[in-house]
């Protein structure tokens, strides 16, 4: 108690977790881009719903502007900073923000992707900590209102996993464990680099390829093709990711030579693999979509760039090729700008 | 024509050179923080308003939210983007527009003290460029409403400059300086750097006075204590200046070297300028408070870090010592925080 938090992004993430912290009493203003969102905030409060009648809550809460960020500079300085706005906007996010930072305030970067070294590069690399949200499945149905569409892990899967860039178990990283925990299970990791990128292999292989197809996870399960375009995707970024260093927590049972050996031919690798995204295809909403998915539908800009893009970028400083990856991102490209249809047989070269 | 323009804050400045550029032709689009601005400027246009009847109009423009500026990439990216932000939301807009630009577009800060080393920071010094608006006098009324305070200057007085960092006169800059000739007289500098310190100078001896005092330019010249720190605080930021190796323009007739004598004990020109100060209230309304002391009166966050603030900290680099600078910068920032009201004994004494 006592900390000035700041949630820079209150859209799905932001305003699920920003909105627990609100319900269990802490000091919390939310700034958001989006007009009508703010708006309704002060004005009707923030609307939490999940899967079961229990989870739902409406607080009220104290939202601003991006014009309004200024304000901040009356009353004490911000203690913490959660950033959760998308990937392409945490640039000037963080520059927006930093002004308003205690001295020993700092930013937690509550997002997809790797973004610690872009904010790392605005703020310093001792004012940054990540905070990786696996697996929780919000969405901002409308202005004011958010939704969780999984049931709370809890003791089952740990949601939150907030780390110091050195992996140190600090105070301020059980701080940010302690604040995420009120929406669901929450610990400290000393593997933030690790963690962040093995959920970037599965972001890489699922996110781009539903938003270029524009097809839903039962049928991308489905088509032996785009199942092996997922395969590639997911041996490349894993050779990136263990070429760069980061000690890799894949899906269980599963190993980075499984991946190898079934780009490379081998049936047996090939058959565990395919047998493992066939089932998950056809558990809960067979039309479901990832993100990416979802931003295309609705004509957003992707996190395309940094997420494949970011493979491709750490290939390049380690010598690993990664033609999948460069041909997904020029396939998503395509679909954003309108130049090409969604469809299956954009991959079909990859 | 047919550049792409984005004006990255459409307040007094942006709202108006963006306004006028839109009436003779020009493909601009707005972008703004403040939500009421944005949706009035879309539904009414926006309104400029000026000291004569020719001078008022009303245009039709389109203005983005910033939420919104994802958007934009499908329409192709920005030949030339205005910065004209507050100086301590200078990186953040910079960031905002930085992955719309063309490969060969680039950021013209017309801004307030300067801003071209914060802009550089995050675009690179071949794509930032930089423009002075000097005396041009506008005020953002209401969402949409625009008024410049000052009969157009033309041939008497040259209200934009226009330059590059290096000072050479590239096509681009002459185009900007061309483009804008059409809203009131403008041109190349080919120093920059020079021009901007000597409005740093005017700024850094008048803002945060105003601001701390809660006195117009009339109030503080007519005062003895503010008159007089006044003028030493000038000569502490042209000694910077010139420490520098910055070309600093005569001011009311005397040399920088002169208005630095005049603070160091040459007390006839220290008298001569006093006298030119008094004079100088004539020709003012008295109703006319420099931005800082605005924006203290409105309780938003004022520049002073990026005016005086910023002569400190190159104070130091070239090891001059700016005592009153330093002590304005505390006083404003006790001012906007509450703890003192702006008042004239806040400067008693200096």
């Amino acid at each position: 108690m006592g900390k000035r938090i700041v949630i820079v992004g209150a859209g799905a993430v932001g305003g699920e977790v920003g909105g627990h912290m609100v319900k269990y009493g802490e000091d919390v203003t939310f700034i958001d881009g989006w007009p009508e969102h703010v708006d309704k905030m002060n004005k009707d409060g923030l609307r939490v719903t999940g899967v079961t009648a229990e989870e739902e809550f409406t607080v009220p809460v104290k939202a601003l502007h991006l014009s309004g960020t200024q304000e901040l500079n009356k009353g004490a300085p911000v203690d913490i900073a959660f950033v959760c706005v998308k990937s392409y906007d945490t640039e000037w996010a963080t520059h927006l923000i930093k002004p308003y930072l205690a001295p020993d305030g700092f930013i937690v970067s509550l997002q997809n992707c790797m973004n610690e070294e872009a904010i790392a590069r605005i703020v310093g690399w001792g004012k940054i900590v990540g905070c990786i949200a696996a697996k929780i499945s919000c969405e901002l149905k409308g202005p004011a209102y958010v939704q969780r569409n999984i049931p709370i892990h809890g003791n089952k899967h740990t949601v939150f996993r907030a780390g110091e860039i050195h992996g140190e178990e600090t105070e301020r990283a059980k701080e940010v464990a302690r604040l995420c925990g009120f929406t669901d299970s929450a610990m400290v990791t000393d593997n933030i680099w690790g963690e962040r990128w093995s959920k970037l292999v599965a972001n890489a292989s699922s996110n781009g390829v539903s938003a270029s197809t524009g097809l839903g996870k039962a049928a991308i399960a489905d088509d032996p093709h785009i199942r092996m375009v997922k395969i590639k995707l997911a041996a490349e970024t894993i050779k990136v990711g263990m070429a760069a260093g980061f000690k890799l927590k894949l899906m269980q049972g599963l190993t980075p030579e499984i991946y190898e050996s079934a780009v490379n031919g081998d049936a047996a690798s090939l058959k565990i693999l395919e047998d493992g995204m066939i089932a998950e295809g056809h558990k809960g909403n067979e039309d479901a979509r990832p993100s990416m998915g979802q931003d295309m539908q609705k004509g957003r800009r992707t996190e395309i760039d940094f997420m494949n893009g970011l493979v491709v970028e750490k290939g390049r400083e380690h010598g690993i090729p990664t033609p999948a990856n460069e041909g997904l991102i020029e396939a998503v490209k395509k679909v954003e700008r309108g130049d090409a249809k969604a469809s299956a047989s954009i991959l079909a070269n990859i | 024509m047919g550049k792409r323009i984005a004006m990255v804050g459409s307040g007094a400045v942006g709202g108006y050179v963006g306004g006028y550029l839109a009436h003779h032709g020009a493909d601009v689009t707005f972008i703004d923080t403040w939500p009421e601005h944005v949706e009035t400027m879309n539904r009414d246009g926006l309104k400029l308003r000026g000291v004569t009847e020719a001078e008022n109009i009303d245009v039709k423009v389109r203005a983005v939210h910033v939420t919104e500026v994802q958007d934009l990439q499908k329409e192709g990216p920005f030949d030339i983007a205005f910065v004209s932000v507050k100086s301590y939301e200078t990186q953040f807009a910079a960031a905002l527009i930085k992955g719309y630009l063309a490969e060969q577009g680039f950021i013209v800060s017309l801004q307030n003290a300067i801003n071209e080393e914060r802009i550089a920071e995050v675009v690179g010094w071949n794509r930032t460029t930089g423009c002075i608006a000097s005396t041009i006098s506008c005020a953002l009324e209401a969402p949409g409403l625009v008024r410049r305070h000052v009969p157009l200057r033309g041939d008497s007085y040259t209200v934009f400059r226009a330059g590059e960092p290096h000072g050479r006169v590239t096509d681009r800059i002459q185009e900007i300086a061309d483009m804008l000739s059409v809203i009131d007289s403008a041109k190349v500098t080919q120093n920059l750097w020079g021009e901007r310190w000597s409005k740093l100078v005017i700024n850094s001896s008048g803002n945060g006075i105003s601001a701390a005092t809660g006195l117009g330019g009339n109030g503080m010249a007519k005062n003895d204590q503010t008159r007089s720190v006044s003028i030493r605080m000038a000569a502490e930021t042209t000694q910077v200046a010139l420490a520098l190796g910055f070309t600093i323009e005569k001011r009311m007739g005397f040399t920088g070297e002169e208005w630095v004598a005049a603070a160091n004990g040459d007390n006839k020109i220290f008298q001569d300028i006093e006298a030119k100060a008094l004079e100088a209230t004539k020709n003012r309304k008295d109703g006319a408070v420099p931005s800082t002391g605005q924006d203290m009166v409105k309780g938003r966050k004022t520049e002073i870090d990026a005016i005086n603030g910023f002569v400190v900290e190159k104070g130091r680099e070239m090891g001059i010592p700016t005592p009153l600078n330093e002590k304005i910068v505390d006083m404003v920032h006790k001012c906007e925080r509450g703890e003192v009201n702006p008042d004239p004994s806040n400067v008693a004494g200096w």
